[in-house]
């Protein structure tokens, strides 16, 4: 996961994408080390538990678990790893870029 | 005659003169040697010590307990001993393989201890068995304890896990939903007081908001540098979220 994710962030970081961690190993302190240990740079939400706020609002009880999200908010994919992961990401920044077009094109 | 009534004690096995005791001399065994099975783990002395550590889960003391437990189940059926050895036989059956197990010991913890209760742990457990199963002989059982356990908190996970067995089944249906839905509500209504409504009101909103296709509920969240932030700030972005952590 972490491997595939650190490629695609980079790979990414001038396109309209984020990636958005939410850690449930403890306070900050705790998720701080583990991402200077794992070479984390993408934001994370500190949700402390497995049973913090942002986790049980959105009922995970698997970990990791992954939304995808459009520009709009919709969430488009769920439950996609690695390989499934970028596809999801480059549809969705295809889509984007297809959009942008249309819309310059009608200006 | 006290010799007579001796003998007749000696006699009689079945069943156990105090199956509570039988039950923990019996459990601790095994305890001990499942402490054992994992002790190269526990004793290594650094992160590089531990990953040459190789279990052979094959060798683990839990497969040679499944009969024992079965047997001693069978043998102070009624108890609540024998209560105990049915939870572990339903709780160890992923870890051993013995899946054909759970059925049995599912039936036997309903026919004779569905008033326990002891049963709560059991009835949140549930909603992962139908995997084991089948979803029709999970939903049987958690409806069976529904009706039957005298304890709000017993009702309220086995209704919670009912309406996850619905709403997370892998090909869930718009009814799967709303039935899952109907039985949340249900939760929220009438267990208002337990924990298992916080955690309808989290499957709810998978239900009505986390599917593909609806605006995702905002949050408000804050990062390790003590800023916060919602998830609405990232519109006009793709954003993957990624729910992780190592613990």
């Amino acid at each position: 996961m972490i491997p595939h994710e650190k490629a695609l962030v980079q790979r990414l970081q001038n396109k309209p994408f984020a990636l958005l961690g939410i850690n449930s190993d403890g306070p900050a302190a705790k998720v701080l080390e583990i991402l200077a240990k794992q070479g984390i740079t993408w934001r994370n939400a500190v949700d402390v538990s497995t049973g913090g706020p942002i986790a049980t609002a959105w009922n995970v009880h698997g970990w990791p678990t992954i939304y995808v999200l459009d520009a709009k908010g919709v969430i488009r994919f769920k439950d996609v790893r690695d390989a499934a992961m970028e596809d999801a990401v480059m549809t969705l920044l295809g889509e984007m870029e297809g959009e942008g077009r249309g819309r310059g094109g009608r200006e | 005659m006290n010799g007579v009534l001796t003998l007749v004690l000696l006699l009689a096995p079945d069943p156990p003169a105090d199956p509570a005791e039988e039950w923990r001399v019996l459990f601790g065994q095994y305890a001990a040697a499942e402490k054992g099975f994992f002790a190269p783990y526990y004793e290594a002395k650094s992160d590089e010590e531990r990953e040459k550590v190789r279990l052979d889960y094959e060798r683990h003391p839990a497969r040679e307990f499944v009969p024992k437990a079965k047997a001693f189940a069978e043998s102070a059926k009624g108890t609540e001993a024998a209560l105990d050895a049915l939870l572990w036989l339903v709780r160890a059956a992923p870890q051993t393989g013995s899946t054909a197990e759970v059925g049995p010991a599912i039936d036997a913890i309903l026919a004779g201890h569905a008033g326990s209760p002891k049963l709560e742990e059991f009835a949140s457990y549930l909603r992962y068995a139908h995997s084991m199963l089948g979803r029709g002989a999970a939903v049987n059982a958690l409806e069976t304890l529904v009706r039957k356990s005298p304890h709000d908190v017993v009702r309220a996970a086995a209704t919670l896990s009912l309406a996850a067995t619905y709403a997370e089944a892998d090909r869930a249906t718009e009814a799967d939903r709303k039935r899952a839905r109907a039985l949340l509500d249900t939760i929220l209504e009438k267990y208002g007081e337990t924990k298992y409504a916080t955690q309808a009101k989290g499957l709810i909103n998978e239900i009505e908001f986390l599917q593909i296709g609806k605006v995702a509920p905002d949050f408000e969240a804050t990062d390790v540098d003590g800023k916060t932030f919602k998830l609405s700030d990232y519109r006009g972005q793709v954003v993957v979220l990624d729910f992780w952590g190592f613990w």
